[in-house]
This record gives structure tokens, C-alpha cells and sequence, in this order.
């Protein structure tokens, strides 16, 4: 073919600019050690990136609420601990004041121990998780126990609260994290502090009746409370333990999608560095080679 | 008998057959490197002979060159093939701008990309599943939702601005086909006038006319012929733009996209406004780039249409059936606020275009109401049942629901309702009391037809009562619950709202979830500029290789311009030498003889 300086010429640009664009390639992914700035930089791993990156917010949130749920459990927890060993204290004094030879005023002076007991128990109702009630039921924003006189009021609810620790819909009886206060303290959520009401009100009149009906029927109260909060306890443990395991679960996944989206947008960085030392080296012999190959014709040697 | 100075004719002859080439070879090199110049070359040929009369036969003898023609080194084959392909690289090289721009649009994969604003919006209905009944988690759905509004009306903006770019190119386009076409026009009146008689040659005028049909086929392609005369006719899609009797303006006019109702422009036929149609080039790919709606901008347009409206209708379906803390339901998320359109509705929306369903989108405006606007966020799925204790265990069950803010503060209210029982055990009449059957009040707002529907209103909210059956019921049987703020903790509708982003399929979306809808539009996207690149590419090749062939043919080489330099000085030289030989003969002849006897 005859070849012309014209041809010369747009050749060599034409390959100077495609080194050019090489370089110019490497070097956006190098700047930043992404691979990928545009879907069609790679069509497929762009969507496996939108998707990865998809899944690793979800597993992040996903560990969030199960954070959140286990939080709300161990204040449950702690609650329900120092509830049941109220309960075994004022059994102890209840114990105390049905053995016959107590006078009255001491049985009386035990009446007052068990009303401030009482008062721990509401207070522990009361517990608070942030802003929000733990024993309230679905009701977490209203203070679900309150004393006045003999006469205490559950205002929660025996709902559930659930926190979902999967995709899908969350199901009250698995994924529930709350002890409503039903659950605790029986029928209308006052049940077992209504016995205790009753104990404190043989306490306060301390007869020999009264001593008869507590070691009867209040020992009997006492025993049925007891074992049905360490029921719900029990329980709650039992979820808590399923949490963790949970927790530990997502926080393994996390590590392999977190290495899943590396594995897939990251630049590999001697390789990249090789390659634009290279089309460097490419770029700079182009140049030269330009520089001397361009001018010399006849011309140069006609004088 | 020839003349004695026939040998003179000769030599100026060849001495100017010389020149000639010698400037020819200097107007190539001025043009080596002009646009569109093709190399020409002097044909020379003998000129006619003498006969002479010798006394035996007659004899030719030669009586120099002359310069026949000068003309274009060129191959019209060449440059057909050129004009074809280079439309196609044309078209090829805007579809791959334009892909590029649009995937500027949605900016992925990046932490601003519309795929992250998704999955930060699903984190927050999670967090507000699991914190319900907390203000900041409503706020955050709130603003997660501005976002996502965001982010796709911000696409949408700069897809539309890509339009009114495109449509100025091709108002541009268009001028620089007229400019080139009446060019054309007249060189073709030129080039006929100088070639009349058919023995010269309008080189220089006929480059510029082939630039002009290289510029022109970067446009659209153009079937372009040559008349006997040697006018150009260049057809575009069969409306002859020029030819040697004229030329046909292009312009164009204006309408309204009707889904968008942003301007396109349309090139006509200037004066009759009839349509005309491009098939390839730069003019066909700003076409197909702006309407098509596989990779065209209206076709991205219409993926955000869809998934807007796939949040107007069925997201919002989901939380139009939830409660907020404030027991309102029917709300919509997304959308207007007042009369709370249905978007299922088809009354609603009959009429609605694609560009309809992204122009309404947004969060509807009651939810900021600092009053009570993170409420009705409905983050629950069923309204307040509230657990309701009898004094007569046997007697008709009651339930209890709201509805209406409370606005009794934090503190829940305790209620008592007792009623009152006919003969025959039915519900005769029912009076409530909130301070524990101190006082009782009987302001009923309503009561329905047994089994009653008893309504009363108490701090805000509207109770309704309803006892279920007669048998049991006692005179002076009392129902106690307390009522509150409400059950706030339920995130069950959070959780069908989070799975509605990213499990839940929809026909709208093609039978995919959001999610999958988006991505797989990105990948589509990414494929299409890739092949759109690779095509360009391989066609850039193509054309090169066309470039360098006709390069081959027409292009001006430097040692072959000094070669010919030296070829025709030595031959004006020799000429030269010759009519010094000449001269000296004459000398000899004229001074030299005819000098017996001085």
C-alpha cells in the first residue's frame, strides 16, 4: 500500500490516543482501588455490587435489631432476677410471721418491710429501657403500673413486641423480645400484686388469723407466684439464648459478604500498577518513536 | 522541409510542460496537509507530429508535449464506503456519548446512587419495626422517604436536561446541513461550468465538495450520486436535499413529549413541514438515544415512571391498610396529602402518564405536621385493641377500639362503663366513668342497633364499644380498661412495608422486587453502553482502515513530491540545455556561416 504522511500521522494518533485511553482507564482505578465506577465498566459485577451491598445492609440491620432486641432482653432480665429474689425475700418474712410465736406489732413491723417490697416491685414494673416501658406490653409508652393505696393498675397490654432478626414477617411467638406485664404478674398484669396486697393487709392487722390464712393461703400465693414468674423467666432466657446464637451467626455472615464485596470491586493493586507501568512504557516509546520517525523524508536530505 | 526553428517550439513546449508539473508538484505540498485535498497530478502528452516530406518517404518528427490535463488522484468506490461507514460510526459515537450521560444520571455504583437510598430507606422502616413507638425512628422513615423522592426526581431532571441538550445538537445539526447543502449547491454550479467540454478539471472545487459529503454522512447517512454533468445528488432517505437544480432546506419544529411534556424537536422539510426520516449517523443516534424506549432516555424515564409508581400504588397500598400511633389508617406514604387519593384507584389516576407518576411523587405532606404528622406514620397493622376486664365473668364479652388522638398526656386514663340490662337480658343503656365510679356520665355520642355500637368520646379519642352477647349480661355489669396514647410498639406494618422494598414481587415491576427491578436496569444500562462502546469501536477501526485506503490513493507523500521535484527540474534543466544547444547551432549557423570574404 502506498503510505502517505497523512496515513503516518493518523496512525500514530490514533494509537497514541488508544495508549492514551488505557492509561487514563487504569489510573481512574487506581485512584480510588475501585474497579467499578460505571455499570458498564463490568455489567455483571455491577449488579453483583448493588446486590452485595444490598445484602451487607441488610445483615448490618439485621444485626442491629437482634443489638436492640438482646439490649431489651437484658434489662428484662436483670428485672426479672431482682424481682425473683423480692419475691424470695418477702416470702422469707412471710415465713417469719406465720410461726406462731410473733406478736402482733411484729408481724405488723413485717407488714411494713413487705409494703416497701411492694413498692420495689412496682418500681421494677416500672422498668425503663431508654423511653420505653419493658414490661408495658405494646403500651411502652405509658407507665404501666401505678400504687395508689392498696390498689394497684396495670395500664399495658399483653401484646407482643417483635423484632425481626430475618427477612419475612415477624411472628409474634418466636420473634417477640417483651414479658408483658400479664405475663409476669398474672390475669390483668396485677394478679400476683394483688396476692401480695392481700399478704401486706394480714400483715398490717397481724391477728392469730391472719397468721393461720398466711401460712395457708398466703405461703400458698406465694409459692404459685414465685414458680409462674420463674416460668416466664425461664422462657425468656431460652429466646435469649436463640438471640445469641442469632448474633453470632450474622456477625460470621457479615464477615463473608463484607469479603464477597471486596472480592468483587477491588482493584487488584500490583496488577493495576504492572499494567499502567506498562501502557506507560507504551505511551512514552510511542512518543518517541513519533518524534523520530515523523519528519525524516527526502526533504530532509535534499539541500 | 522542416523549419529551422521547430526545435525551438519544442523546447519551450517541453520547458513549459515542466513548469507546469514543477508547480503542481508545489501545490501538493502546500496542501500536503489540507482537509480533504486530494494529490494531483499533470498528464502530459506528445503533442501531434510533423510530417515531413524526405525525398525517398515522409517522416513523423515529434514536436514536444503538452500538458492534456491535471487531475485528482481519487477512487469514488473509496469514498462511497467511506460515506456509509462513517454514518454508522456517526450513529455509533452519539449512542455511546448519550448511553455514557445517561449512566452519569444514576450514578452507580456509589454511596449516592439510588440503590443506596433504597437500602437506607428499607434500614429505616427496620429500625421503626423494631422502635415503633419512638419519634426519632418515624422521623427517620420521613426523611429516608425525601430522599428516595430525591434521588429519583433528581434523575428524572437530569434525563430531561439530557433532552434539551439533544435537541439543541440537533438544531446545530441541522443548520450545518443546510450550510453544507447550499455549499453543495453551489459548487455543483461551479464545477459544471468549469468542466463543460469535458476537458477540465475542477480538482480543488471538487475536494471541497467531497469534505463537504464527509461532514455531511458524519450526520446521516446519504446516498450520493453523480450526474452526467457532474452534479452532486445527495438523497436522505429518499428527499433529494441537493442536486443541480437545488436545494431543500431541512428545519425543525416543535412538540410536547406526551408523557413528559418536555420539547422534542423534529426536523421536517422546510416549508411543506413534511417529516423526514434519518437512518443512521449522528442525526439517527440523538434520535434513538432521546426516544428509544429500550436505551434511549424516554426509556429510563419510563423505569422511573415505573417504580414510582409502583411506590404510589402498592407501597402505599401497605400503608394505607396500617395504623398509625394515632390509630389514622388509610394514609398514604407517598403522594397527596388531603383527600388522600387512592393511587390503586383507577378513578384516581385514569389519565395519568408515565411522567403523572413521578411528578406525584412525593411524601405526602401531612406527615409533616409537627402536630401529629409522625403519627400517622402506620407502623402497625391493626388499630388498638384494648384488653378489656369484666366484673360478671359469664356476661357478654366486650371490644373495645379507638380511634382519635388522646389527649390525656402520658398518664393512661382508666375507664369504667356499666350497663344497664332490660327484661329479657338486653342492653338497655350504658354510662361510663373515668374516675373509678365516683361520677358517672351517660353522654353517649351514638349507639347503634342491637348488638350495640356504643360510642362515647373520652380525652380525644372516639370509643367504640361493642357487647357481644345478650344472654348473661346483669344489670349493673361493668366493663373496666384504661385508655392511653395508644399501642405504639407494634412495627408489624413496618415490616410489611420493609419486605414491600425488597421481597415482595409486583407485576408492575415485571414480577421482580424493587430491588432486582433497579438492578437489573443498571446491568441492562451498563450492557448497553458497553455494546454501544465496543460496536463504536470496532467501527473507528473499520473506518480507519477506509481512511488509510483512501489516504493510499489520494494522500500527498513527501518523497514522492521531492522524487517528481527532481524529475521535473532535471527535465526543465535539460529542456534548457537543449535551447542552449539549440542557440549554439543558431550561432554557428547565423553568425558562424556566411562569413567568406570579411
Amino acid at each position: 500500500m502506498r503510505i502517505t504522511n497523512n496515513t503516518i500521522t493518523y496512525n500514530f494518533l490514533t494509537s497514541l490516543n488508544k495508549s492514551l485511553e488505557r492509561q487514563n482507564a487504569i489510573q481512574e482505578q487506581l485512584s480510588d482501588g475501585k474497579i467499578l465506577h460505571r455499570p458498564s465498566d463490568n455489567p455483571v459485577k455491577t449488579i453483583r455490587s448493588l446486590r452485595f451491598n444490598t445484602n451487607l445492609a441488610q445483615n448490618e440491620q439485621f444485626t442491629q435489631n437482634l443489638k436492640d432486641a438482646k439490649s431489651w432482653m437484658d434489662t428484662t432480665d436483670g428485672a426479672m432476677s431482682d424481682l425473683s429474689s423480692i419475691m424470695t425475700n418477702i416470702k422469707e418474712l412471710v415465713v417469719q410471721a406465720s410461726t406462731g410465736s410473733n406478736p402482733q406489732d411484729a408481724i405488723q413491723t413485717i407488714g411494713k418491710s413487705v409494703d416497701n417490697l411492694i413498692n420495689q416491685i412496682v418500681t421494677i414494673g416500672n422498668t425503663k429501657l431508654g423511653d420505653r416501658y419493658v414490661f408495658a406490653g405494646q403500651n411502652d409508652k405509658t407507665q404501666p403500673f401505678t400504687r395508689n393505696g392498696d390498689i394497684i393498675t396495670y395500664f399495658g397490654d399483653s401484646s407482643k413486641i417483635s423484632m425481626p432478626i430475618q427477612p419475612g414477617v415477624a411472628t409474634p411467638t418466636q420473634d417477640s423480645v417483651n414479658l408483658s406485664g400479664v405475663e409476669v404478674f398474672g390475669a390483668n398484669g396485677n394478679e400476683v400484686l394483688n396476692h401480695l396486697l392481700e399478704i401486706k393487709q394480714h400483715l398490717d392487722s397481724g391477728t392469730t388469723e391472719d397468721q393461720v390464712w398466711l401460712s395457708n393461703t398466703g405461703l400458698g400465693y406465694l409459692d404459685a407466684d414465685h414458680a409462674s414468674i420463674l416460668q416466664s423467666h425461664t422462657e425468656l432466657g431460652t429466646r435469649m439464648s436463640a438471640y445469641d446464637m442469632a448474633l453470632n451467626m450474622m456477625e460470621g455472615q457479615n464477615v463473608v459478604i463484607t469479603g464477597d464485596v471486596a472480592a468483587n470491586e477491588d482493584l487488584d493493586i500490583p496488577k493495576a500498577i504492572i499494567d499502567f507501568k506498562t501502557s506507560e512504557s507504551i505511551y512514552k516509546t510511542a512518543l518517541s518513536v513519533g518524534a523520530r520517525i515523523m519528519p525524516p523524508s527526502l526533504v530532509d536530505f535534499l539541500r | 522541409m522542416r523549419s529551422t526553428f521547430a526545435g525551438l517550439n519544442t523546447v519551450v513546449r517541453g520547458l513549459y510542460a515542466q513548469q507546469v508539473s514543477l508547480d503542481t508538484v508545489g501545490h501538493n505540498i502546500s496542501n500536503a496537509g489540507t482537509d480533504g485535498y486530494s494529490r494531483q497530478m499533470v498528464n502530459l502528452a506528445t503533442t501531434n507530429p510533423q510530417t515531413i516530406f524526405g525525398g525517398y518517404a515522409s517522416y513523423e518528427v515529434g514536436t514536444g508535449v503538452n500538458v492534456s490535463s491535471i487531475t485528482r488522484a481519487r477512487d469514488i468506490f473509496v469514498d462511497k464506503q467511506y460515506w456509509k461507514e462513517s454514518s454508522s460510526l456517526g450513529y455509533g459515537q452519539t449512542m455511546e456519548e448519550m448511553l455514557g450521560k445517561i449512566e452519569g444520571a444514576f450514578s452507580e455504583p456509589t454511596a449516592t446512587g439510588i440503590q443506596t437510598v433504597l437500602n437506607k430507606f428499607w434500614t429505616a422502616w427496620q429500625t421503626l419495626s423494631v422502635n415503633a413507638s419512638d419519634s426519632g425512628a418515624r422521623t427517620a422513615v420521613r426523611e429516608r422517604g425525601v430522599e428516595l423522592v430525591d434521588a429519583i426526581q433528581h434523575s428524572t431532571q437530569q434525563l430531561k436536561d439530557m433532552v434539551s441538550d439533544m435537541n439543541s445538537v440537533l438544531d446545530i445539526n441541522v443548520n450545518t446541513i443546510n450550510q453544507i447543502t447550499s455549499e453543495v449547491f453551489s459548487l455543483n454550479r461551479q464545477i459544471v461550468n468549469i468542466e463543460t467540454g469535458g476537458l477540465n478539471h475542477a480538482n480543488d472545487l471538487r475536494d471541497r465538495r467531497d469534505l463537504l459529503m464527509d461532514q455531511l454522512t458524519a450526520l446521516t447517512s446519504a446516498n450520493i450520486t453523480e450526474d452526467k454533468y457532474g452534479n452532486y445528488s445527495v438523497q436522505v432517505n429518499g428527499v433529494v436535499l441537493v442536486d443541480g437544480n437545488g436545494v431543500t432546506k431541512l428545519t425543525t419544529t416543535k412538540s410536547m413529549d406526551p408523557d413528559y411534556g418536555y420539547e422534542l424537536k423534529n426536523i421536517v422539510i422546510a416549508g411543506t413541514n413534511q417529516p423526514i426520516t434519518f437512518s443512521n449517523g449522528q442525526i439517527k443516534g440523538l434520535l434513538d438515544s432521546r426516544d428509544s424506549t429500550e436505551n434511549g432516555v424516554k426509556g429510563y424515564l419510563n423505569k422511573l415512571s415505573t417504580m414510582s409508581q409502583f411506590l404510589l400504588q402498592e407501597f402505599n397500598q401497605v400503608h394505607r391498610s396500617g395504623y398509625g400511633t394515632d390509630n389514622s389508617t388509610g394514609i398514604n406514604f407517598f403522594g397527596d396529602s388531603g383527600t388522600n387519593p387512592d393511587y390503586t384507584d383507577p378513578a384516581t389516576t385514569i389519565g395519568f402518564t408515565n411522567g403523572d407518576w413521578i411528578s406525584a411523587l412525593k411524601v405526602n405532606q401531612d406527615l409533616f405536621n409537627t402536630a401529629n404528622g409522625l403519627a400517622k406514620i402506620a407502623a402497625k397493622t391493626a388499630t388498638n385493641s384494648i384488653a378489656v376486664v369484666q366484673s360478671n365473668t359469664t356476661g357478654g364479652a366486650a371490644t373495645v377500639t379507638t380511634t382519635g388522638s388522646y389527649t390525656g398526656g402520658t398518664s393512661a386514663t382508666s375507664v369504667n362503663v356499666r350497663i344497664s340490662v332490660d327484661g329479657s337480658q338486653n342492653v338497655s343503656g350504658i354510662e361510663y366513668s373515668t374516675d373509678g365510679g365516683t361520677t358517672w356520665s351517660t353522654a353517649i355520642t351514638s349507639a347503634g342497633p342491637y348488638p350495640a355500637d356504643y360510642s362515647l368520646t373520652i380525652k380525644g379519642l372516639t370509643v367504640n364499644m361493642q357487647i357481644a352477647t345478650e344472654a348473661l349480661n346483669a344489670d349493673g355489669d361493668t366493663y373496666t380498661f384504661s385508655l392511653s396514647q395508644g399501642n405504639n410498639a407494634s412495627g408489624d406494618n413496618a415490616i410489611l412495608l420493609s419486605n414491600r422494598l425488597k421481597i415482595d414481587t409486583s407485576l408492575n415491576l415485571g414480577g421482580s422486587s424493587l430491588d432486582t427491578y433497579y438492578s437489573s436496569m443498571i446491568g441492562a444500562l451498563g450492557i448497553q453502553k458497553q455494546n454501544a462502546a465496543r460496536l463504536t469501536d470496532n467501527q473507528e477501526t473499520l473506518v480507519n482502515q477506509i481512511r488509510n485506503w483512501r489516504e493510499s490513493t489520494k494522500g500527498v507523500n513527501m518523497d514522492e513530491e521531492m522524487t517528481n521535484m527532481i524529475r521535473f527540474q532535471q527535465g526543465y534543466n535539460a529542456a534548457a540545455r537543449i535551447l542552449t544547444t539549440m542557440d549554439e547551432m543558431l550561432d554557428k549557423l547565423i553568425n558562424g556561416t556566411g562569413t567568406v570574404g570579411r
